[in-house]
């Protein structure tokens, strides 16, 4: 009777050593979190004193071969410094990497300023290089002509057009990055999968599409609609736009403004089997998830865009 | 704590390298991250800001940066210049209209001070697309020959498929292996 008691106390006691241990391990964890910022800090400190008493020193030395080893001594310090600020820059918040790295600036100023007060003729030897290897690079970019590329081929699209009705379908655009450039007052109609998708320069024109299996890049797309569905949409300097919109992921913009934006409601036959070739998911539909890269702030929405008022929508598009 | 013990540290660190992947906006700078990492790339999105990797290769641990190519974005990309050992910069080649535009931040970037020395390879992105410009085209275009500063390449690949990925990182990682740590 007594043995069992004891066992189970055995038990009770084992139990509770092994909770205590998990426990422990997990405080330590969290701990050595904290002192390896910790311990980052002390050294970083520790070594920048060492640095400034250094600097401090050197006015002291007379003889010029000693000065130039003991500013030797200092710039490999701080190299080292720096070096070891660097390879700790994961674990580190980037504000801290950029205080480390100006305080570190600032120091080699220091030193620069110093050593070419105390030691005038000597000079840093690869501060010579530099300039070598500067004007070399302004050489190298002055040549800024790339006019021999005709910039708008396409495989597949259309361009420089005015009033008109363009179709695209099935077979031309399977797999194709499709470009439209240059249009005003068009409808477009693309039936079927591009792989991507190129809009430049719209104006005024109505732009149906399939599902794009990766991403469109619209650029300058002015009071015009757009009904698409896409993995990615970027839309860049447009101006009132409505867009119809399918996203598998996201969407951004940057600089535009004016832009609606409603669920994708495009129809016509065999959309369903397209929205499988282009390995998109129907049922899910971001479409209200657009980042205004002008508009980095979380509190408050964008001004420069909105969602469409149901009112406002056209129920749905047959084409 | 003494700096031998710093230098220490530092020591076991060696085989790390620090590469930043940039490029124009759409370039597919994400997707060739996640691919080469074996994730999901369907449900990518525009990167808003930037994404870090560290991923175990050929016994090297390489710290992957991967910083958004949004306009407003490219005047932040200084910011993370500072010890990049190696530099991607992702063209999609399909996108022929922003050449002009892709050749410049390239030569832009590499007058920086910060990046003088770092390796760089070129990934000739979206080879899927029918239209796309080969390497060879590109090449020629970005003016990639008047590159004197840094050791280069330019590999065709496609983030999508994953070809040929593994080619021009490993090209990346031998050249950055040769200059840092003596190649095992």
């Amino acid at each position: 009777m007594s043995e069992i008691t004891m066992q189970d106390k055995l038990d009770f006691l084992n139990k509770r050593e092994t909770e205590r241990k998990l426990k422990s391990k997990q405080n330590e964890k969290g701990s050595v979190e904290n002192e390896k910022v910790d311990y980052f800090e002390k050294v970083v400190a520790e070594k920048k004193s060492e640095i400034k008493e250094l600097i401090e020193q050197s006015s002291q030395i007379a003889q010029k071969d000693k000065l130039a080893e003991h500013f030797n001594k200092i710039s490999n310090n701080i190299l080292t410094l720096q070096k070891y600020i660097a390879s700790n820059n994961l674990f580190l918040r980037t504000y801290d990497i950029k205080v480390y790295q100006e305080s570190i600036t600032s120091l080699s100023n220091e030193v620069k300023e110093l050593e070419d007060k105390l030691l005038p003729k000597k000079r840093f030897n690869f501060k010579k290089r530099s300039d070598v290897v500067k004007a070399s690079n302004v050489t190298q970019v002055q040549p800024v002509k790339l006019d021999k590329v005709d910039i708008d081929v396409g495989d597949c699209g259309f361009k420089d057009l005015n009033d008109q009705e363009l179709n695209l379908n099935r077979e031309e655009v399977f797999k194709k990055d499709v470009a439209l450039a240059n249009l005003e007052n068009c409808t477009v109609k693309i039936y079927g999968t591009p792989s991507t998708l190129h809009l430049s320069n719209i104006k005024n024109c109505k732009i149906y599409s399939g599902p794009v299996s990766t991403s469109i890049f619209a650029d300058g797309c002015i009071e015009s609609t757009l009904v698409i569905s896409c993995q990615q949409l970027r839309l860049h300097s447009s101006k009132s736009v409505n867009i119809y919109l399918h996203v598998t992921s996201r969407a951004i913009m940057e600089d535009c403004t004016h832009i609606n934006v409603a669920p994708y409601n495009l129809e016509y036959d065999k959309l369903a089997e397209d929205f499988e070739r282009a390995g998109l998911d129907r049922n899910v539909n971001n479409w209200l998830s657009v980042d205004d890269f002008n508009w980095l702030n979380v509190a408050k929405d964008s001004p420069n865009w909105n969602q469409m008022e149901e009112a406002d929508r056209v129920p749905s598009f047959f084409i | 704590m003494g700096f031998l013990s710093v230098l220490r540290k530092m020591k076991q660190k060696e085989k790390e390298m620090r590469i930043l992947i940039l490029g124009l906006d759409n370039a597919g700078k994400t997707t060739i991250l996640k691919r080469f990492n074996g994730e999901d790339i369907d449900t990518i999105s525009p990167t808003l800001g930037f994404n870090i990797k560290t991923l175990e290769h050929r016994n090297f641990k390489l710290n992957m940066w991967d910083v958004g190519g949004q306009k407003s974005l490219r005047s932040y990309w200084r910011n993370y210049f500072e010890c990049t050992d190696g530099l991607i910069w992702v063209v999609d080649s399909a996108d022929r209209r922003r050449m002009q535009d892709c050749k410049n931040e390239l030569h832009k970037l590499l007058l920086e001070e910060r990046l003088a020395g770092a390796t760089l390879l070129i990934f000739a992105n979206k080879q899927d697309l029918p239209g796309a410009c080969s390497a060879e085209e590109l090449q020629e275009i970005l003016e990639l020959n008047l590159i004197k500063t840094h050791h280069w390449q330019i590999v065709w690949c496609s983030a999508v498929t994953g070809e040929n990925l593994l080619k021009g990182i490993d090209w990346l990682i031998n050249d950055i292996a040769v200059r840092i740590f003596t190649l095992d």
